[in-house]
């Protein structure tokens, strides 16, 4: 450890305080770190969302349901490698509704070897460009107690 | 949660605990923004480098060789993945032109005798304002560890610190 005086001691917690004040961490991102351990490494206590719809709406686009509830995702192929995955989540389902304080909500996909992550806006849409092909899974984390994760599958 | 030993809550979080998890991003979480803000980073790049590191850190928690050194992990980790976003994005914003300086924190700083402060820390050569916004975050890291953050030689930190914290105080004389 690199000895410091008192005096630079306090000169270092003024800088602190200082950056703290005029390029703070923004609350997203801490949200944001608070959620990279569940997402990746979920207990038990999350509640599970089946599949529940998979139509075929074009050689480009699938349209898939999780629920129960609402998790809608439009799955779009955005070149050889990859998709785009838009969706939204509805609040008025039983199985998210209590996880969805819109201002805090994000929408997590996870591939082998990666993740990615969405806010979830307004209206409750979210949108994962540039994901890459093969499984994945959603995972939608909010402000309040409930979370929910699809199981895994293949775009 | 606040007292207990960085190792320990490593350990606590390799095993699912989420508050212990979350008491890592509360101390640390301040420190992976300055890396990569001080990498010249936009705030939404910085965002995205945040998002890597510490999903990174949860992907790894098993794995890391010394965790009681965590705040140095991820300092290195910052600056790495920093690194590799500004190679991608090949611009760079320098902090002075980021949104400071400016709203209701004007009030605040000048409370605080922070705009002095500021000035002082915007004038200086970037290596300085990264190495003392590494200490004011991490003030535990050996010279070692300072020299990966910042990606310096070992045997030029102590020299650079000492040489930056007299500038940051001559400077703070004049403008009084």
């Amino acid at each position: 450890m690199i000895e410091f005086s008192v005096a630079e001691r306090e000169l270092l917690a003024r800088i602190a305080g200082v950056f703290a004040v005029l390029d703070p961490l923004p609350d997203a991102v801490r949200r944001a770190a608070e959620d990279a351990a569940l997402v990746l490494r979920p207990t038990r206590t999350w509640r599970r969302l089946e599949l529940v719809r998979d139509n075929v709406m074009s050689a480009r686009e699938r349209s898939l349901g999780f629920g129960p509830g609402g998790l809608d995702v439009l799955v779009r192929r955005a070149g050889r490698d990859a998709v785009a995955l838009r969706g939204s989540v509805q609040s008025a389902a039983p199985a998210v509704r209590r996880l969805v304080d819109r201002s805090a909500a994000a929408v997590w996909v996870r591939w082998p070897g990666g993740a990615g992550r969405a806010l979830v806006g307004a209206g409750g849409e979210f949108d994962l460009a540039e994901v890459p092909s093969g499984p994945v899974c959603l995972a939608v984390t909010g402000k309040s107690a409930g979370m929910a994760l699809t199981p895994w599958f293949v775009c | 949660m606040s007292e207990t030993p960085t190792a320990e809550l490593v350990r606590l979080a390799e095993q699912r605990d989420q508050p212990a998890w979350t008491e890592l991003v509360r101390r640390f979480a301040a420190l992976v923004w300055s890396v990569a803000r001080e990498n010249g980073l936009s705030a939404a790049d910085a965002a995205d480098v945040c998002q890597a590191v510490w999903l990174t850190l949860a992907q790894n928690l098993g794995r890391l060789r010394e965790p009681d050194r965590l705040a140095a992990w991820l300092a290195t980790t910052a600056r790495r993945e920093s690194i590799r976003v500004s190679a991608c994005r090949r611009r760079e914003v320098p902090l002075a032109e980021d949104g400071v300086c400016a709203g209701p924190e004007d009030a605040v700083l000048a409370a605080a005798n922070g705009r002095e402060l500021w000035r002082a820390l915007a004038g200086m050569p970037d290596q300085c304002r990264q190495l003392l916004r590494l200490f004011a975050y991490a003030p535990e890291l050996s010279y070692a560890q300072t020299a990966r953050a910042l990606g310096i030689g070992i045997g030029s930190v102590g020299k650079t610190r000492g040489r930056c914290l007299s500038v940051l105080r001559r400077r703070l004389a004049v403008a009084r």
